[in-house]
């Protein structure tokens, strides 16, 4: 452990944090930091922000002078330790940087444009739990519309309604877990305009509806006809923690009518191969007689088509007799 | 202060002053953000070593808080990594915790610490020592006497980043894991 009175640096699971905890006793709460590059963890304590910033800012600079190919930050009291330029800093400095991830850090509309900046093809940016100011969520919208930005937005603190903008058209944005909110009437607006634009997205390739509310039949069938014709989602998850108790189980009449909706999107849509959904959906017949088929026949799709483009129709008809006789 | 162990200078041995002769710190005193000015005044601490015998074997000898001499043996030039090291021993010791928060509580309250800042920030480990060997309890150092030896910084916050250094993040990392490493000095 690096130690000074007010601020430490230790290895991710070192003793030396349990000790820090001990010696600050008389501190209400212990700032921390937490670094990550290729694996190597490293853990940042200190009293108060203050000191935190000097400790981050030493080791941030010892990270952009270094060459790395996956990067880390967590910030345990959601601070704004990693501010936009010491990350436009990093990630100038960081030419072989392939992945970046933020966690709970608060982001505002000068981190997207650092962002934007510096995206680049091949390069993975993840946020997961970030606090996204309102400017920051326009900004992050304008970054995705030029194609440019995060490629996994998970369980992010914004506005669903701003972000919902940002999901037209094609943007480098893979993986989409909104935020939604548990109060029944929000969360089902904010899942209708998070539909809404779906229908114009051709990138997400994950999308999770995970929902602490109970979701009304029309923002079932609004998500189910937005994914018709998506291009490119292969995982969809429409599970919700609400319906975890008994009396709030579906009725068989309306667990029919959901199933449906989803029999309805797979007859058109050739991309989604796994659906999560709560077991009471699976057990129901109508569901494995009907939903199944069509996930199967997409997860096998994309090797169906590398075999029709390497083989001729010929070859092809010469293995089928083989291996039929 | 040097530290590379190429350089183990024979001086001889004068007497040491009173923390007194110190001169004034300003009351932060960051190990990491220990600028210029602190550095020459680090360096009149270590300055006040004295080493003798091979560069891989060399005997130090400090002066603890109270005036009394400490002699240990050491197989180079102190490291940084050793200085960081110093609460990590007394983070279980009563003693040495209430004197790591009364340090702290020095630079804080007093504007123009002197003498207790500088003697508390670079002699707890002599403290520590003086203070287990008067409980009769150095014994649980036994054969570890090395994390109680008195250290020197001699790298600062510019040096530590400087370019002409290339020190990075997997220096660091494997610093913190590395119980021996002297990887910072020279």
């Amino acid at each position: 452990v690096w130690l000074t009175p007010h601020a430490a640096v230790a290895r991710e699971g070192h003793l030396a944090i349990d000790a820090w905890d001990q010696l600050d006793e008389t501190s209400h709460e212990t700032c921390c930091f937490y670094f990550s590059a290729d694996g190597e963890e490293i853990n940042a304590l200190a009293r108060s922000p203050e000191h935190l910033l000097e400790i981050c800012d030493v080791v941030l600079r010892l990270l952009a002078a270094s060459v790395v190919h996956s990067v880390r930050f967590t910030d345990s009291t959601l601070g704004s330790f990693m501010n936009a330029p010491t990350l436009a800093h990093l990630m100038e400095q960081c030419q072989s940087l392939k992945c970046l991830r933020l966690e709970q850090i608060e982001m505002d509309e000068d981190h997207f444009r650092v962002l934007g900046a510096y995206w680049g093809a091949g390069l993975e940016i993840v946020l997961i739990s970030c606090k996204i100011m309102s400017a920051g969520a326009s900004a992050l919208v304008e970054v995705l519309e030029r194609n440019q930005g995060p490629t996994n937005l998970d369980f992010c603190d914004i506005d669903n309604f701003v972000v919902a903008n940002g999901l037209r058209g094609n943007s480098p944005l893979k993986s989409f877990r909104p935020r939604l909110s548990g109060i029944h009437d929000d969360g089902n607006r904010e899942v209708l305009a998070i539909a809404a634009t779906l229908k114009e997205n051709k990138s997400i390739v994950e999308l999770n509806l995970w929902h602490d509310f109970r979701m009304s039949d029309e923002t079932w069938d609004a998500v189910c006809d937005s994914l018709k014709t998506h291009p490119t989602l292969e995982v969809l998850d429409l599970r919700s923690m609400y319906a975890s108790g008994a009396s709030h189980t579906l009725s068989p009449a309306k667990l029919k009518s959901r199933i449906q909706a989803l029999w309805d999107m797979m007859k058109t849509n050739v991309s989604i191969h796994t659906i999560h959904l709560r077991d009471h959906y699976r057990q129901y017949e109508l569901f494995r007689g009907t939903i199944i088929p069509y996930l199967v026949t997409n997860r096998l799709r994309p090797r169906l088509l590398a075999i029709q483009r390497t083989r001729p129709i010929l070859y092809r008809a010469k293995v089928l007799r083989r291996a039929l006789l | 202060m040097v530290s590379n162990g190429n350089e183990a200078r024979v001086q001889p041995h004068r007497p040491i002053q009173p923390w007194r002769s110190r001169p004034i710190v300003p009351p932060v005193v960051s190990l990491m953000l220990c600028q210029p000015w602190h550095k020459k005044n680090i360096r009149m601490y270590a300055d006040r070593w004295t080493t003798h015998a091979t560069p891989k074997r060399c005997q130090g000898r400090v002066q603890t808080y109270n005036g009394a001499y400490t002699s240990f043996e050491k197989r180079d030039s102190i490291s940084i990594r050793e200085r960081f090291l110093l609460g990590r021993p007394s983070l279980f010791v009563d003693a040495t915790k209430s004197l790591f928060l009364k340090t702290r509580d020095d630079e804080e309250q007093h504007n123009n610490v002197s003498h207790f800042t500088m003697e508390r920030l670079f002699s707890p480990c002599t403290r520590l020592h003086d203070i287990l060997e008067s409980q009769g309890r150095l014994g649980i150092f036994e054969g570890r006497r090395q994390v109680l030896q008195e250290l020197n910084l001699d790298v600062s916050t510019e040096e530590l980043i400087s370019t002409e250094r290339a020190f990075t993040y997997a220096g660091l990392y494997a610093m913190l894991g590395n119980e021996d490493t002297q990887s910072l000095c020279g």
